[in-house]
């Protein structure tokens, strides 16, 4: 049982890194790619039907974790929480810069948000890899099974 | 994990919950601000 919920736990965060992996992408080449206004409405209508459907498998690994495997949810989510927060704050920022973009015309506007979008995709792929290897190189788990790690 | 930490994600929410909410408020001004109209035009 417990493999057959790793699995699912593991298949969530792969297919969360790729197709989310391919909302970052746009986010940070959007600056490089797109030079006229209409080309940046084009990159924002590829990943605009489903970039909040992407960011659903973290969500829904996130809630596996949590009744599937509670100790490594409790353990991992107190010893990351500046991470976790940091990374739910840059999500936050990447929603609100694609659903707000459209909503004012204005030269000032539209790039504000742009760079919004561009720097919370960058960071948010930095955090995670990041994140990522400190998993793989281990974190210093003390004898209650628990540990905190700084920003 | 610190207490510390908890006061500072707690006024990291503060702030951007009240960032957004003026930003609505600024947008659902625009929006009374350009009337029905434009709307029933369409």
């Amino acid at each position: 049982m417990e493999t057959i919920w790793f699995w699912l736990v593991a298949c969530m965060l792969v297919a969360y890194v790729i197709f989310d992996g391919f909302d970052f992408g746009a986010g940070i080449v959007h600056f490089l790619v797109a030079r006229t206004d209409a080309e940046r409405c084009v990159v924002f209508s590829t990943i605009g039907p489903v970039w909040d459907g992407n960011e659903v498998w973290l969500l829904a690994a996130g809630g596996t974790l949590y009744f599937a495997f509670p100790a490594l949810y409790a353990s991992s989510f107190s010893g990351f929480y500046l991470r976790l927060m940091m990374v739910l704050w840059l999500l936050i920022l990447r929603g609100v810069s694609i659903e707000f973009r459209n909503h004012v015309e204005s030269p000032v506007w539209h790039p504000l948000w742009d760079a919004g979008f561009a720097i919370a995709s960058a960071l948010l792929a930095i955090f995670f890899v990041r994140r990522w290897a400190t998993c793989v190189r281990g974190v210093p788990l003390d004898a209650s099974g628990e540990f905190f790690l700084p920003l | 994990m610190s207490s510390g930490n908890a006061l500072f994600t707690l006024i990291g929410f503060l702030g951007i919950y009240t960032i957004l909410s003026i930003l609505f408020l600024f947008l659902v001004y625009r929006e009374i601000e350009e009337g029905p109209e434009r709307a029933a035009a369409v």
